[in-house]
């Protein structure tokens, strides 16, 4: 367990000397998104009954809390797994101390996790300043991006673990992120899609944690049982990082 | 633990990736305090060797203890006392010298004030105090290292391990390396290394292994290495221009020469326990070499003599 921290210190140095950065672009997402879409598209479809009684902004922003978490974690689980792994060679110094690769992996994840968790933390003030996140359980969205964040991550890791080059990796932004952004009810209610359609979002992460942060922000109740939804990401996360560590654990002994 | 038990104790040590064999049945026996060397060419099985050591790549059959633990079970307490010097750097080239140190001796768990007394030390040790807040990728091959040596320090480790460390590194720069490892040396610490250079091992190394093709072909210290495969001296001769049949040709004229002769593609060998006598031997038989000289004999012309290949191809 220690040894996890101790990894897990690696990465908080690293991102000492780039934090300004992030939190910049953490900042100006949620701000972007709001002005144009939020505000901008709203002012279209504003009133419809499919949105649930709510404003466009209020019912768009949730679905981009958890969306945001997703480009995160995706950002983060990429290229610099890839990187530690191969050009950085960070893991291969890690692995001639003490460190097991369960150790070195968890230590990576968890700077991922609080990465989730800055961006749903900055996203979350950010809406309440516009006064669009004003209900009292509304922070109650952090912890659900950093579940979203959590239901993510080891899926992500594994696959930038497992592939041969970094070519790949954009596969998983082209062909996964986008899509996942798309289906996942983030833009528009999960009802207005067809019904032979609507099941691409129950496998998505992102559109349960959607709901449970439009659950907690707007009060919106969610299409099944919260702890359905809840137990969804946690179960699809405890496997993720079960996959994690046994690719890892392969890449790295043999 | 009794010191006299070797600190790594391998018997018929195997390595196989799919049908590839890498070692082949390997015995090891490095006590305390030794400076031990692996020596031969590219793909002997040297660095997988070492990788089983160091407890990152599991053997495929056979046993291995280090430091009396079992290198199956017992992995994060041996790495925890063993120092490694990887054949490529591991060096984080984004953050200072001083910084890579210090964030190394915390995966050991060594707390940050020990670690920041250390780091500082240890640059001293390797000469590089004065650059201790730049960024490694300013750093020279032979200083990065030099750094890689003071970070497998950090830890204080009962026994250092160099894959190649002086490999593509220019003359000055290895003298340097291999000062440093003298003085590691001096303090006891236990030593292994691999490399494909025989001043290298003849320089540094109290006993040495020569390993082909993954498997042991011979031990010893440099010098009875020397005294036991090959003759006290060798005479060497080049004809320019001339080469491989051309050369196997003349040494068929040498036939019944006091000396074992040995025709490789660029020159022949003569092995003699008199080099000189060997020599007007040579002139006796109206062979005109453009080029005759006699040296000692070098664990260079053991492994020659043992695999009918050089070291560096």
């Amino acid at each position: 367990m220690v040894g996890t921290f101790h990894a897990f210190e690696y990465w908080l140095m690293n991102y000492r000397r780039v934090w300004y950065g992030s939190v910049l672009s953490t900042f100006m997402l949620p701000v972007l998104f709001l002005v144009s879409i939020g505000y901008g598209v709203g002012a279209y479809v504003n009133n419809t009954g499919a949105l649930g009684g709510v404003s466009y902004a209020a019912f768009v922003a949730p679905g981009l809390l958890a969306s945001t978490v997703l480009q995160t974690v995706g950002g983060e689980m990429t290229w610099p797994v890839f990187a530690a792994l191969r050009w950085g060679q960070q893991y291969k110094a890690m692995q001639a101390s003490p460190l097991s690769p369960p150790q070195i992996l968890a230590g990576h994840l968890l700077y991922g996790l609080m990465r989730s968790l800055i961006a749903a933390s900055v996203f979350c003030g950010v809406l309440g300043v516009f006064g669009i996140f004003s209900r009292p359980t509304a922070p109650l969205s952090i912890v659900f991006g950093l579940l979203v964040g959590f239901a993510l991550i080891g899926w992500i890791y594994s696959f930038s673990v497992t592939v041969k080059n970094e070519v790949a990796l954009s596969i998983i932004q082209r062909f996964g992120i986008v899509p996942v952004s798309l289906f996942s009810g983030i833009f528009f209610p999960l009802s207005q899609l067809p019904t032979y359609l609507q099941p691409i979002a129950w496998i998505s992460p992102v559109w349960h944690g959607a709901e449970l942060c439009r659950w907690a922000a707007s009060g919106t109740a969610t299409p099944w049982p919260w702890p359905v939804h809840v137990a969804y990401l946690l179960v699809l996360g405890v496997l993720g990082w079960w996959l994690a560590s046994a690719r890892l654990r392969r890449r790295m002994t043999g | 633990m009794p010191d006299d038990r070797p600190l790594i104790y391998a018997r018929h040590l195997v390595k196989r990736y799919g049908s590839a064999v890498a070692v082949d049945g390997i015995d090891l026996n490095v006590g305390r305090g030794q400076a031990f060397g692996f020596l031969g060419p590219n793909g002997a099985g040297k660095s997988t060797t070492m990788r089983m050591i160091g407890c990152v790549s599991r053997p495929s059959d056979g046993e291995l203890s280090v430091l009396g633990l079992d290198t199956a079970t017992q992995g994060p307490a041996i790495r925890a006392r063993l120092g490694v010097v990887p054949q490529e750097d591991t060096l984080d080239t984004e953050i200072t010298l001083f910084e890579n140190l210090v964030i190394y001796a915390r995966y050991f768990g060594i707390k940050y004030k020990v670690a920041k007394e250390r780091a500082r030390e240890l640059l001293d040790f390797v000469k590089l105090s004065d650059r201790a807040d730049v960024k490694v990728e300013e750093l020279s091959g032979g200083m990065k290292r030099r750094l890689t040596i003071a970070r497998a320090l950090v830890n204080e480790p009962d026994i250092i391990m160099l894959d190649e460390p002086t490999t593509g590194l220019d003359p000055q720069a290895r003298h340097l390396v291999w000062e440093r490892l003298f003085r590691l040396k001096q303090r006891g610490i236990t030593i292994i290394l691999t490399t494909h250079y025989m001043d290298e091992a003849e320089q540094l190394c109290d006993r040495l292994v020569i390993m082909d093709a993954g498997r042991i072909a011979a031990e010893g210290s440099p010098r009875e290495l020397i005294d036991a495969h090959v003759t006290r001296e060798v005479v060497e001769l080049r004809f320019e221009g001339r080469h491989t049949d051309e050369l196997s040709d003349i040494a068929d004229k040498l036939d019944g020469i006091d000396a074992q002769v040995e025709a490789l593609p660029d020159r022949i060998l003569l092995y003699a326990n008199d080099g000189d006598a060997a020599m007007s031997e040579v002139h006796g038989r109206a062979i005109t070499p453009s080029s005759l000289l006699a040296r000692r004999a070098t664990l260079e012309d053991v492994f020659l003599r043992l695999t009918g290949r050089s070291l560096i191809e």
